[in-house]
């Protein structure tokens, strides 16, 4: 008897062991704070976020569906509003805010980025529909490093990364498309830290890393471990924790990642009550490390803290 | 004493005195029970349905007695245990029978908009509506809920409540000649949520049509539904309106006639009435007139015989009308002659194809007319004309879902004939299987003999959600291009749904599926929501994999998106060149036009077609099309002699028939008759493909000849001497003979009902049973009895359905007899506009009577916060019967086991400390020697029931019994029942032991 007790109790410590393990993998986030945010309607229309982008502050500039520019104070009034130049063709999907006020779009379906100034008047535009340095083809992704650098990526079959000076002078370009290494399928979101940069690979379901002159360091995932596996990573971000934030549209969730690689933890699936989300689309961190996430599908901005 | 006994078998008398002590259990339990229950209501954490159920609780005492009179042998904490387990047992079995039900408690508020679509909102205000909504629900706190019905005539749901808004457009269509608020009412409240409080924002001009939404508030009143309504106002001052257009019912050709137009006006005022006859304005003339109404009389002349439609129209200077939709009246006149044959041909065809046929039809003394398909009448009263409908080779893609319905209706109600002919553009490669023509042909374009048909296999990506009404427009050219395929072509759906499947979110709406099975994926493609996607790539190889596994001979996909997704890689589009899978492309809405190079070079690059279409209406004849593809192998390319099924008047006179070229398969419906046929081939023997079928659909008679009468397949027909009464001789067979009868039929709409009046001009007069048929807009049917108002006059009315042409068919019986068939007589109105365009001004004091009586408020364009009324946290319960009944099931046993198990718990402490190995040993063996001392006992007389043991683990030795009993002779042979009786009759001997 006593044998037969202490197997069973040995089998229930390996399963305990086993569980807690595997709730370690994906062990989930817990949202302490959860806001939402609403867009102002536009006429008969409610838009919904796309991009977003923390800007100086504590403001919140986001793209929506209706090709508005919006920026929020950190208490979720919209302060200012102006619409793109032109949004017959298609509506924007890329924002940074640089220091000294200036907001930066990827004019998607243009094909260039355009500079406005804080208040929103238009400033300047770069590029047109190409594959050359300086051109784009769908260019969705936007983010600048330490030094106002500004990051580009692209799809459309000529998926890549491009670098620009905050001014816009065409620096470097890297990357591919395809499902290879150094390649991507619809780059669509990117965040620079350390020299490096992340890149949401949505379609090969992966983060790839480079280094800020373009050189290509590896897929995202921890030493010896296979890469890991997102759902349509949108969008990426770098919290003042030195952590990864990932944004996943096809699974609806965040996902937090160290630097090294290793997954720290998931929140969310789909759906449209709290601690879900449906086709989030953009991702930003401000420097209290609240969370912005552009709940697409759900029409709104989700304000959480983890 | 006998009537006490059953009592005293209920209630035994207690063996020991009852000591507070022994009450305690019970007082114990019931107190707890009872503050338990009070409790679990009092908090709201549960509601009891059954309350009579309590008075179970009486049980309890009676329990309690049994316990205490007749013993349960255990000892005392024992008994105790098992006392208050029975109780717990009889009390959950209590709660369970009161049907307990949790509580749920919210603060969160539903609110259901709804909004008037009909047609007297107008566009403008339609907007302004949906902004102030926009506006309105971005105010919502978080956890409140929001949702949007629509409704006109009829009421759809477009968004249910729920905490977000995700609108896009208005997708739900619904009829808009006609507003019923209760019906819209009623839609929205049922959409409200139990759990939380519900209001209904009403956004309506008030004019109700139909229905009656007064009788309803009262059921929402009750249901504690507050409609909040927001009026939308509006009078007009000037308003012009025409009532009716009346023509001559009984004409004759050549001769003058007048036509009159009734106009109604609120004021003095002029403008310029048209009069317009088949398209053609023949009256124009500056009208001044006064306020009510006014009659004006325009001349008509009919020079030729034929279906003349006549449309009167008022044109107002500006800012003298409101509605203008209101300024027309239609109305038609038939005037019979010869009839004529209608060939109908495609724009693109070569006119040597059926130059033969027409001239064998004239040869016939027929009158001729041949029409392109794009010239096709859209409505059956306009196809009265024509005895005869020949459809040469003209595709079903080139004609509109309305036209092929009025022909199936001309041929139902009218008689009409109707004649398809064979050709690639024909039958099943036409792609009018499971159509309206379909339906009236003698064969349908499903070939089921023909079992070694190569199939195709068709695999359609749906990125549709990026346009106006796009995934409702996806369902429909969906259904559109599967209605296409044969019944063993195969088709599945591929989309985008964000959050499910392993594939990114893309999956099969439904997997490569035989068409076949139609009626069973109609309603998996109304449930799919395409959403956005972000690439080509996964849907695309996902398509292939499927593809790939099907034994299909031809295979295809068809894409359409807006062009944005990312591209499939080179890879993959030589997997789909390798595989011979063909990928057409059709952009829709590509983004201003510019996004359209990734699906044109995906189209060029495998083999398929590349569509741009400018408007989603061209989608479904573009689906067809594609569909059609794979529909090449249903033409039959091979020389044949047609083998004669079944005599025919079509054959007198022909005994031998030339050699056909080819002809498409179809099958024959099994009413139809067969009369030519193609021979069975030696491989099929029993396969039977018809040439010429015939058979009655309704009151017309049609014809599949699936050959063509023309040079491609009947070359050498043409220079037979018999073509030209072979083809007089079938257009005899199937074409309208008109029968002169006596019944005039005069129909009209008044308000909102229509009037079929039927005057008998017989010779001698007979009482006619006359019941009218009416075909109204929507496809819907209804017979109207006709009662007699007068001599020979017999009338009906009946309720409009709305805008649109009613036909109406009056048969009449009741002369000559009970085999006569019935006389008819064909006839129908157009309501031109919409009843809502009748209203002229806004109706605010029903909507006041609304808020009021649900005690909702009325709101204004200025009130954006309509999600902070005063607040009532509403409860809403579900069933927790079946926790009751698991908390029960393990009671249960457990009641048994404190009764019927005896735990050694020094056992127990053994299996858990060391050496107690000896223990155990001592343990079991004290065990045996109990065991050994009841088997003692039991061999021994009893005269009384053994005490209790004080312990279980250490019995007390058996006491010898304290009056020796006489020994029953034989007692060890006698069974234990035996003794039990013997005993039982001994006590009733003496009652007093």
């Amino acid at each position: 008897m006593r044998r037969v007790i202490a197997s069973l109790t040995a089998i229930f410590t390996i399963a305990a062991c086993v569980a807690c393990r595997r709730d370690a993998e994906t062990a989930a986030l817990i949202a302490r704070e959860w806001q939402v945010w609403q867009l102002p309607p536009e006429g008969a229309t409610l838009p919904t976020a796309r991009s977003l982008a923390t800007g100086n502050d504590g403001e919140i500039a986001a793209l929506d569906t209706a090709g508005r520019v919006l920026i929020f104070n950190a208490d979720g009034i919209v302060k200012r509003q102006w619409h793109m130049l032109d949004v017959s063709v298609g509506k924007p999907e890329g924002i940074v805010v640089l220091k000294d006020g200036r907001v930066v779009v990827c004019d998607t379906h243009y094909h260039r980025v355009v500079w406005f100034d804080a208040q929103g008047q238009w400033l300047k535009n770069i590029g047109q529909n190409g594959a050359r340095d300086g051109e784009f083809i769908y260019p969705v992704g936007i983010c600048k490093d330490a030094n106002e650098n500004l990051y580009v990526c692209e799809y459309g079959g000529n998926d890549r990364i491009q670098k620009f000076t905050r001014e816009g002078q065409w620096l470097a370009s890297f990357g591919s498309f395809g499902t290879g290494p150094e390649q991507f399928q619809r780059p669509s979101g990117l965040a620079w830290h350390d020299g490096k940069i992340f890149v949401t690979d949505a379609v090969n379901n992966r983060v790839l890393i480079y280094s800020d002159a373009g050189k290509y360091v590896g897929l995202l995932g921890a030493s010896g471990q296979p890469p890991i596996a997102f759902n349509l990573p949108y969008d990426i971000a770098v919290g003042s924790d030195n952590t990864l934030y990932v944004i996943e549209y096809g699974a609806g969730r965040l996902s937090r990642v160290s630097l090294d690689g290793r997954l720290l933890g998931r929140l969310g699936h789909a759906g449209s009550g709290e601690g879900e989300f449906a086709t989030p689309w953009g991702l930003t961190i401000d420097s209290r490390m609240r969370l912005f996430v552009a709940d697409t599908k759900n029409r709104r901005i989700v304000a959480l803290k983890l | 004493m006998k009537l006490l006994h059953p009592l005293r078998t209920l209630f035994p008398p207690a063996r020991r005195a009852l000591t507070l002590p022994a009450l305690l259990p019970l007082l114990l339990f019931l107190l707890f029970f009872v503050v338990f229950c009070v409790g679990l209501e009092w908090r709201g954490v549960l509601r009891f349905s059954y309350r009579p159920a309590f008075a179970l609780i009486a049980v309890l005492p009676w329990v309690w007695w049994m316990h205490q009179a007749i013993g349960s042998g255990l000892s005392r904490g024992h008994a105790v245990a098992a006392l208050c387990v029975r109780f717990a047992l009889i009390g959950g079995f209590i709660l369970l029978l009161a049907e307990p039900r949790a509580v749920r408690r919210s603060d969160a508020l539903s609110v259901v908009y709804a909004l008037d679509m009909s047609d007297s909102m107008g566009e403008k205000i339609r907007d302004q509506s949906l902004s102030w909504i926009m506006q309105t629900v971005t105010t919502k706190p978080p956890k409140d809920e929001a949702g949007l019905v629509v409704f006109g005539r009829d009421a759809a749901v477009e968004l249910p409540p729920r905490a977000s808004f995700p609108f896009e457009a208005i997708n739900s269509r619904v009829a808009k000649d006609g507003t019923d608020l209760g019906k819209a009412l009623s839609l929205a409240a049922a959409m409200l949520p139990e759990g939380n409080e519900g209001r209904v924002v009403l956004i309506t001009d008030g004019n109700e049509t139909e229905g009656n939404v007064l009788a309803q508030l009262d059921e929402l009143k009750s249901r504690g539904v507050a409609v909040d309504v927001l009026p939308i106002g509006f009078a007009y001052e000037k308003e012009v309106w025409i009532e009716r257009l009346d023509l001559p019912r009984v004409v004759k050709m050549g001769e003058t006639y007048e036509a009159t137009v009734l106009l109604s006006s609120l004021a003095k005022s002029h403008g310029t009435l048209r009069l317009q006859e088949n398209g053609k304005t023949i009256f124009e003339k500056e009208i001044e007139f006064d306020a009510g109404k006014s009659r004006f009389t325009l001349p008509l002349y009919l020079r030729e015989p034929g279906y003349y439609e006549y449309a009167a129209t008022i044109e107002m200077p500006p800012g003298e009308d409101g509605w203008k939709e209101n300024n027309l009246a239609i109305g038609d006149i038939y005037l019979r002659g010869e009839g004529k044959v209608l060939l109908v041909t495609d724009a693109r065809g070569d006119a040597r194809d059926w130059e033969p046929l027409v001239e064998a039809l004239k040869a016939a003394e027929r009158i001729v007319q041949v029409r392109t398909a794009f010239e096709f009448p859209r409505d059956s009263a306009s196809l009265r004309p024509y005895d005869l409908v020949v459809f040469a080779n003209a595709p079903a893609d080139a004609f509109d879902v309305v036209q092929l319905q009025a022909l199936r209706d001309a041929v139902y109600n009218h008689g009409t004939g109707f004649l398809m002919l064979g050709g690639p553009q024909s039958f099943g490669p036409g792609g009018y299987h499971r159509s309206a023509v379909e339906e009236a042909l003698p064969v349908t374009m499903d070939v089921q003999q023909k079992k070694v048909l190569p199939k195709g296999a068709l695999a359609i990506v749906l990125h549709t959600c990026e346009f106006a009404e796009g995934n409702t427009w996806a369902k429909r050219i969906a259904k559109e291009a599967i209605r296409v395929l044969g019944a063993q072509d195969e088709v599945g759906l591929i989309a985008f749904d964000w959050g499910k499947g392993n594939n990114n979110g893309y999956n099969w709406i439904f997997p490569l599926t035989p068409a076949g099975q139609y009626e069973k994926l109609v309603p998996l493609i109304n449930a799919a929501e395409p959403g956005d996607m972000p690439d080509f790539q996964t849907p695309m190889q996902l398509g292939l994999t499927g593809l790939q596994k099907s034994d299909a001979a031809m295979k295809h996909m068809i894409v359409i998106s807006d062009g944005d997704p990312s591209p499939p890689t080179p890879a993959l589009l030589q997997q789909f060149i390798a595989a011979k899978v063909s990928v057409s492309m059709v952009a829709i809405n590509p983004h201003g036009g510019q996004d359209i190079s990734i699906m044109q070079s995906v189209a060029q690059q495998t083999g398929g077609r590349y569509y741009f279409p400018q408007d989603p209406s061209q989608l479904p004849s573009i689906f067809i099309k594609e569909a059609k593809t794979l529909k090449r192998s249903m033409l039959q390319n091979k020389v044949f002699t047609p083998e004669v099924e079944f005599p025919s008047p079509v054959l007198k006179g022909i005994e031998q028939l030339p050699a056909l070229r080819g002809y498409v398969l179809t099958t024959v419906k099994p009413r139809a008759s067969t009369i030519l046929r193609v021979p069975p081939s030696k491989d099929e023997p029993g396969q039977l493909d018809p040439v010429l079928a015939t058979w009655r659909f309704g009151l017309g008679t049609t014809a599949a000849w699936t050959s063509d009468l023309g040079p491609a397949w009947a070359q050498d027909w043409l220079g037979w001497e018999k073509y030209r009464a072979f083809v007089k001789q079938l257009t005899q067979e199937i074409s309208r003979v008109e029968q002169a009868n006596d019944l005039r039929l005069i129909t009209f709409a008044t308000g909102g009902s229509g009037t079929v009046t039927v005057e008998d001009f017989a010779k001698d007069e007979a009482f006619l049973e006359i019941t009218a048929r009416v075909a109204g807009p929507r496809g819907e049917t209804l017979d109207v009895p006709l009662r007699q108002i007068g001599p020979r006059r017999y009338q009906g009315q009946f309720p409009l359905s709305g805008k649109g042409r009613y036909q109406v068919i009056a048969a009449a019986a009741g002369r000559g007899g009970d085999n006569q068939i019935p006389e008819q007589a064909i006839g129908g109105f157009a309501v031109p506009y919409s009843p809502e365009y009748l209203n002229f001004r806004s109706n605010p004091i029903l909507l006041k009577q609304i808020a009021e009586r649900t005690g909702g408020r009325l709101l204004s364009a200025t009130t954006t916060d309509i999600y902070h009324p005063p607040r009532q946290p509403r409860e809403s319960t579900r069933p927790v019967f079946d926790w009751f009944l698991i908390v029960l099931a393990c009671l249960l046993p457990l009641d048994v086991a404190v009764r019927r198990v005896q735990l050694d718990w020094s056992l127990i402490r053994g299996w858990f400390s060391r050496g107690t190995k000896k223990e155990s040993t001592e343990t079991m063996g004290a065990l045996l020697q109990c065991k050994q001392q009841v088997k003692n006992a039991l061999t021994l007389p009893r005269t009384e029931r053994p005490p209790p043991p004080s312990s279980a683990a250490t019995p007390p030795p058996l006491k010898p019994p304290s009056k020796p009993t006489k020994p029953e002779p034989d007692d060890a042979a006698q069974s234990t029942t035996e003794r039990l009786l013997a005993r039982k009759r001994k006590r009733k001997d003496d009652p007093q032991r």
